[in-house]
């Protein structure tokens, strides 16, 4: 595809933000271009395989590479050009943009230009973190997900943000064994749903501990992890772990080369990744037509980039004379969808205080055994799922404790069982009356915090319906493992059926039965050897 | 080690199977793949040592930002193969520190 000269509205880089922004400028009337310096467009989407949180405007119980191609066949419906391959060396005074495609470098004038840029991840040093095998938790993604290749069969992860919960998961969704992910905190950084969601398959989280040093002469051989306490890190000898792939999800960092070199002011804020560029509310920075939106002005999620995409594309349009239908009412609509996203985000902190009293951590020494901090439900919804109000039809139960911005069990329920209503962030309400158990929410629940069980399934015992991702699938009739939340085996039992129909987008539904005594406590099954 | 069938993802498509060599050594691995797929999937990690120290190194980023995978690629040193496709035929070699430029003087 030849790259024109000059074009209305440049849109650097081709994530969730850009993309979502080129699609707005071009809803408006304008005509925008979009660059990018990847072999494949969709930025950080297409590494995500998981179900993602958000509402319906935000694409939410898609998977990331689903979104990141809907938001695709949205731009090429609408034929904006997406140029890959396509590095941005420089911008200079007059929009004059200066790119690298082909080992040949040329320039494009623009009018409006909408920088996009994501982030990067940050590196973490320690003794031995240049042996091959240790890399970022974004390199182990794109090994796995888009090149299919595992790099290594037992894996450690360091830190417990959503980041490194969510690539635990997919690391043993491809096959590997995931050794634990160490954290420095006394807390996850994640949402508590991620994190149960691990432990249950019985990956263990090691709170307040750290990686000291990794060993191995050609690549990675051992991790030493050693928990933090008064007396720091050093001196005290830790755990060595056998391990071959040590995955570092320690942060991300905003793309700010082109935005810095542009001349755009900078602000800092350490919540959202340090150095960003001061915005104004239409997402302009103090360079006049120069936007910005998405990772690039502070780290946050795919649904905020979208958001901030669109908002930027209508405003670009605009100011070059275009007059979106009805655009006051669209940005107005998109500014309060940000603050219900945004809300979330302030109330974070004050969910991370809450995190750290309602749920208590277990934190034993390393050298003790089973080392393994446990992450325990709070006691509310223990004392629920242990004493269920009704013996005769099957219920649900939804492990969902903390404010996420999440709403796809509302919107799958066919029967309105399930209530979540406005703001987003509100806790899922359950009207058992209405249920009529056909498990479709166990599927759509983007963390798996949605369980079935059914007491009056046979004298001693109870059938679970749980959501599982693994492969191989259970056969019917097989027996299995039954886990607890920590992932500790307490039980066998029998595989009643496994669901994988269309609705449910690959997640299979199965169902267990499980001994009476015990099923309220069942989360996970094994099903190897 | 490779991903042929995943839950998720389904079966894996790959390009065509073809021959590369690995400092001398005959490889195999498939068509438009990064290079460092391929020798990853083989169980090799290690691409090359450091200048400094000659500490061992090898794939950190994945996508072309770290230089950390980089090996003399038909003669070329500092070939980045976490983001370079994978052609029958390559020659593809262990790099010292920067390595040293082997290509092959064009006559006219
Ligand atoms: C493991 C993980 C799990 C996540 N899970 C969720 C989730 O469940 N829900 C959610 O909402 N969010 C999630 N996110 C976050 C989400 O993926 C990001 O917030 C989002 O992708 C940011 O979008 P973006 O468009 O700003 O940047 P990116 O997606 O990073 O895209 C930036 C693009 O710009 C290109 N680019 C950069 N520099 C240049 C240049 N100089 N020239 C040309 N092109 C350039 C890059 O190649 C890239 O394609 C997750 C992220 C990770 C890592
Ligand atoms: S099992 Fe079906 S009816 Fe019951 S809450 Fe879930 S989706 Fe609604
Ligand atoms: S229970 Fe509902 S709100 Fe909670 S994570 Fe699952 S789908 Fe989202
Ligand atoms: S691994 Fe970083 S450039 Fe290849």
């Amino acid at each position: 595809m030849e790259i024109e000269e000059e074009a209305e509205i440049v849109v650097i880089g081709a994530g969730p933000a850009g993309l979502s922004a080129s699609i707005s400028a071009a809803l408006a009337g304008a005509k925008p271009i979009v660059l990018d310096e990847n072999l494949s467009p969709g930025g950080q989407l297409f590494k995500q395989i998981h179900k993602f949180f958000g509402s319906r405007e935000h694409f939410a119980g898609k998977r990331g590479f689903e979104i990141g191609q809907a938001l695709l066949e949205e731009a090429k419906e609408l034929n904006i050009p997406v140029h890959l391959e396509t590095e941005v060396l420089g911008i200079f005074p007059g929009n004059q943009i200066v790119c690298l495609k082909d080992n040949k470098t040329f320039e494009i004038k623009a009018r409006r230009v909408i920088l996009a840029t994501g982030a990067r991840e940050r590196a973490l040093a320690f003794p031995g973190w240049t042996i091959p095998g240790v890399m970022g938790a974004g390199a182990l993604q794109t090994m796995m997900n888009i090149h299919r290749v595992l790099p290594g069969r037992r894996i450690l992860i360091i830190g417990a943000g959503n980041v490194g919960l969510i690539v635990a998961h997919q690391a043993r969704l491809a096959g590997a064994e995931v050794v634990g992910v160490v954290e420095a905190r006394s807390e996850i950084g994640g949402y508590f749903v991620q994190a149960a969601k691990i432990l249950r398959m019985g990956v263990p989280i090691f709170l307040n501990h750290s990686i000291k040093s990794v060993y191995g002469r050609e690549s990675v051989e051992e991790a030493e992890i050693v928990r933090l306490d008064e007396c720091g890190p050093y001196g005290v000898s830790g755990r060595r772990l056998g391990v071959d792939v040590v995955a570092l999800a320690v942060g991300l960092l905003p793309q700010t080369e082109l935005a810095q070199q542009a001349g755009c002011e900078f602000q800092y804020n350490g919540e959202l990744g340090g150095f960003i560029p001061k915005r104004k509310p239409n997402m302009e920075t103090s360079v006049p037509g120069i936007y910005v939106a998405g990772d690039l002005g502070g780290i946050e999620e795919a649904t905020v980039a979208i958001e901030e995409g669109r908002l930027a594309g209508v405003s670009a349009a605009e100011s070059l004379g275009y007059t979106p239908q009805d655009k006051e009412q669209k940005k107005a609509e998109i500014k309060s969808r940000l603050a219900e996203l945004r809300y979330v985000g302030e109330k974070k902190s004050l969910s991370l205080l809450t995190r750290a009293t309602t749920m208590l951590y277990e934190n034993r020494s390393p050298s003790a055994g089973r080392s393994m901090s446990a992450l325990r439900m709070p006691s509310i919804l223990r004392m629920r799922s242990a004493a269920t109000s009704r013996a005769s039809a099957p219920e649900i139960l939804i492990e969902c404790p903390e404010e996420v911005p999440c709403n796809p069990c509302e919107e799958v329920c066919p029967r309105g069982a399930i209530e979540i209503g406005s703001p987003i962030t509100n806790l899922p309400r359950y009207r058992e009356a209405r249920c009529t158990g056909c498990g479709l929410c166990i599927a759509a629940c983007p963390a798996q915090a949605i369980f079935l069980i059914d007491r009056s399934f046979s004298q001693g015992y109870a059938r679970l319906d749980l959501p599982y991702e693994e492969l191989p699938l259970p056969r019917k009739q097989q027996t299995v493992g039954l886990l607890d939340r920590e992932g500790k085996k307490i039980a066998r039992g029998r595989v009643i059926k496994t669901r994988r129909i269309k609705a449910f987008d690959k997640t299979a539904v199965v169902s267990v039965a499980a001994p009476q005594q015990i099923a309220h406590s069942i989360r996970y099954i094994d099903c190897r050897k | 080690m490779r991903i042929n069938d995943h839950p998720i993802l389904g079966r894996a498509k790959r390009g065509r199977l073809v021959k590369f060599a690995l400092d001398g050594k005959k490889m195999t691995g498939f068509e438009g793949e990064p290079i460092a797929a391929a020798l990853m999937a083989q169980g090799r990690k290690s691409f090359g040592t450091y200048g400094k120290r000659g500490t061992p190194r090898g794939l950190f980023c994945a996508v072309g930002k770290c230089t950390d995978c980089v090996m003399t690629v038909d003669g070329l040193p500092g070939v980045r193969t976490c983001i370079t496709p994978l052609k029958a035929g390559m020659h593809i070699e262990t790099q010292k520190g920067l390595g040293e430029w082997k290509l092959k003087k064009k006559r006219k």
